[in-house]
């Protein structure tokens, strides 16, 4: 085990009751982030990745939804059994969440200023003045135009891709050494989206700050993540480090996801895409959730579920083809 | 058929009012934001026009005014030439289920205490579509097509992921079966693979039924994928627009070479380096002259004097200067 280990979440569970009793929605997730690291978390919409993340944050986002199995290891203590206090010290000091809908993460009463102040004079005991001058100097640092002004503004006052920045602003206020980020740059053109990610990239070379990026952007996964971990109905899928798993992506699922990326056909043709549906929570829950949509489909898949094994080094996969998916049609 | 284009946005221009800071006080000056600055537009019958630009440059806003969810300061708003001020109740009824708008952030845009189903139900009855007993199927149907199962109609928007929250918009969108989509970023939550999936159910009625797209987004090679014609716009105004080929392979305009310039590409392994240069600019105070001026590499005296007049070239209008004395700009990439 690496030495400098930040967080180990180790088969993590998440259940949603329904009708009285719990279906799974996250399935014995596992994967790692070492200091100065970043991992990218891909995957279909609805796989699990948002409701991984806030149950290893603590936040989830029902009384409903809970942590059924599991262990999420940070700095050598397992957040899952921290008293509500602690674990707010350690949210509010080391750890730090990027939510996926800003809209309804930001207090829609309270100013922009505020919002990023307010924490900073709880958690790290600035004065008023001082809060206010670290978050005027926050928000030009993720590129909002005359910050000393529109820190007073309400998040209604903002435009998507600002408030997007303030939430990222207010993230990186507490300096976490953990960031989950939740598709933080969805709303940015691409040149201020190279901007943030640089800025996150600095943060990591100066203080060793690890990443957890949750993107549909395959390109962003690319430049900025060392490794890459891949969900698909709940499960993580496939692991390895980035320029491996994209060059020859060793799960169907993923091999389906790359192969589905636009920009390679006709302009105005159709685009390629992975044909069928997703299982719903608590369907297929036997073998393989991706068997129906699969082409290397055998008996095996129906009837055992694909655990997680090795078939390189650093590089995991739960497939029962393993061996035959070395032919899978490598991403161009 | 009219021979006037679907939509015809005319020198459109909104602003809001922002609070006093104390100078503004001092000096009894009330500010004003100009998120659109005087656009003109034309979408045509079974176009998709792009609309790409920077983090709050006024896309939002610009869709917004389109469907009349903000006041405009001044300038017209025309579907088959015919503009919505003045309009009778019944015509604007019938305006509204023409143009439809799917947003940016979707959860904000629905109802928690309705089921998807009751939420697709009432545009279906308000508008009319279908006899009340149809209206269960229907729903489904266009569940399914955007690629969510038909139980989803008995859920609620707390507990649906960011991708199904946007699909359920994309569905209320289409219920009425509009002549004008406006999709403000309305495919950015979703994975590749369904994302692809709603682009064709897209490319698909555009095909059928002639449906037109105001496609608003900041993924350039989707843009390509998707649109006839690109507008980019930079702090308010419309900079660049002409052929997709055009505008995204050969920009003439130096901050459409900047972006596209910054596509981030999957072979590639480090960030491209290409954050414009300069602070970026505020719409509470704006640049003289060209909007772009400050941050432009080329900017000479007359660009931070006077405002550009459109150029045209080729296919394409540009708002520059220099734009007849260059060739087109050689990004690094191209898409
Ligand atoms: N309270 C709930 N009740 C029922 N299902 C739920 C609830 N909360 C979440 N889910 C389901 O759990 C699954 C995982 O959701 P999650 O938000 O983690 O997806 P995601 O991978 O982040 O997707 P996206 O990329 O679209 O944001 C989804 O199918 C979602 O509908
Ligand atoms: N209701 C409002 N009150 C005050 N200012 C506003 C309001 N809505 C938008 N603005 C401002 O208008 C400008 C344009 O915002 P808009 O949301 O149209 O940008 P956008 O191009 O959609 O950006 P993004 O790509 O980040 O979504 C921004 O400076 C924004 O802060
Ligand atoms: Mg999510
Ligand atoms: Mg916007």
């Amino acid at each position: 085990m690496m030495a400098n280990m930040l967080l180990d979440v180790r088969g993590l569970s998440v259940g949603v009751m329904q009708g009285g009793r719990s279906t799974a929605l996250v399935d014995g997730a596992s994967f790692s982030v070492s200091a100065g690291e970043v991992m990218g978390l891909v995957g279909e919409s609805g796989s699990g990745k948002t409701i991984t993340c806030r149950a290893m944050m603590r936040l989830l986002p029902s009384a409903a939804t809970q942590v059924t199995a599991g262990q999420v290891l940070f700095e050598g203590q397992d957040l899952l059994l921290l008293g509500d206090g602690a674990m707010r010290a350690v949210r509010g000091q080391r750890l730090a969440m990027i939510f996926q809908n800003p809209l309804s993460h930001l207090n829609p009463v309270m100013t922009i200023g505020a919002q990023i102040a307010e924490p900073l004079r709880r958690n790290q005991g600035l004065s008023r003045r001082e809060a206010h001058t670290e978050a005027v100097d926050l928000l030009r640092q993720v590129g909002i135009p005359d910050p000393a002004r529109r820190i007073s503004d309400y998040p209604h006052q903002f435009s998507g891709g600002m408030r997007q920045r303030a939430m990222i602003a207010g993230a990186l206020a507490c300096r976490p050494a953990l960031l989950v980020a939740d598709e933080p740059t969805t709303a940015l053109d691409v040149t201020v989206q190279a901007q943030i990610l640089r800025l996150l990239l600095d943060l990591r070379d100066r203080t060793g700050l690890a990443i957890v990026l949750i993107t549909h952007d395959l390109g962003v996964v690319g430049q900025t993540c060392d490794r890459l971990a891949v969900m698909y109905g709940g499960r993580v899928v496939e692991r390895g480090r980035v320029a491996e798993v994209l060059a020859r992506p060793r799960h169907p699922y993923t091999a389906g996801l790359l192969a589905s990326q636009p920009g390679r056909g006709v302009p105005g043709t159709k685009l390629p895409s992975i044909s069928g549906q997703p299982p719903a929570p608590g369907e297929l829950t036997e073998g393989c959730r991706f068997r129906p949509r699969c082409t290397l489909a055998a008996d095996i898949c129906a009837s055992r579920i694909p655990q997680p094994h090795a078939i390189a080094d650093g590089w995991i996969s739960a497939c029962h083809r393993s061996a035959e998916t070395q032919a899978l049609e490598p991403a161009a | 058929m009219s021979t006037h284009p679907l939509l015809a946005v005319e020198n459109l221009v909104v602003s809001f009012p922002v609070p006093m800071g104390l100078t503004d006080i001092a000096t009894l000056r009330r500010r004003r934001v100009r998120a659109v600055a005087g656009v003109d537009l034309i979408v045509n019958r079974g176009e998709t026009l792009g609309l790409v630009g920077e983090s709050g440059c006024g896309k939002s806003t610009l869709s917004r005014a389109i469907v009349g969810l903000v006041p405009t300061e001044a300038g017209r708003v025309r579907l088959d030439g015919r503009d919505r001020e003045g309009m009778s109740a019944p015509d604007r009824r019938a305006w509204h289920r023409r143009v439809q708008m799917v947003f940016q952030e979707p959860h904000a845009s629905l109802n928690p205490r309705m089921t998807i189903g009751q939420t697709l139900g009432e545009v279906f009855r308000v508008h009319r579509i279908c006899p009340p007993a149809e209206i269960e199927a229907r729903v489904g149907d266009l569940l399914e097509a955007v690629g969510l199962r038909r139980d989803f109609a008995n859920r609620r928007p707390h507990g649906l992921s960011g991708g199904q929250c946007q699909r359920v918009g994309i569905a209320r969108a289409l219920a009425v079966e509009p002549d004008l989509i406006i999709a403000d970023e309305a495919v950015s939550a979703l994975d590749v693979s369904i994302q692809a999936q709603v682009l064709n159910l897209f490319m698909e009625l555009q095909r059928a039924r002639g449906v037109a797209l105001l496609f608003v987004s900041h993924d350039l090679t989707v843009v390509r994928h998707l649109c006839q014609r690109v507008a980019v716009m930079y702090l308010g105004h419309v900079v660049e627009i002409g052929p997709a080929d055009a505008v995204l392979h050969a920009p003439l305009h130096p901050y459409t070479a900047a972006l596209v310039a910054a596509i981030p590409q999957p072979g590639k392994q480090s960030l491209a380096d290409t954050a414009l240069m300069g602070e970026p600019p505020s719409p509470l105070n704006p640049p003289s002259g060209c909007p772009f001026h400050p941050r432009c590499a080329r900017a000479i005296s007359i660009c931070a004097s006077a405002m550009p007049e459109p150029r045209r070239i080729a296919q394409t209008t540009v708002w520059c200067h220099h734009a007849e004395d260059t060739p087109a700009l050689q990004p690094e990439r191209i898409i």
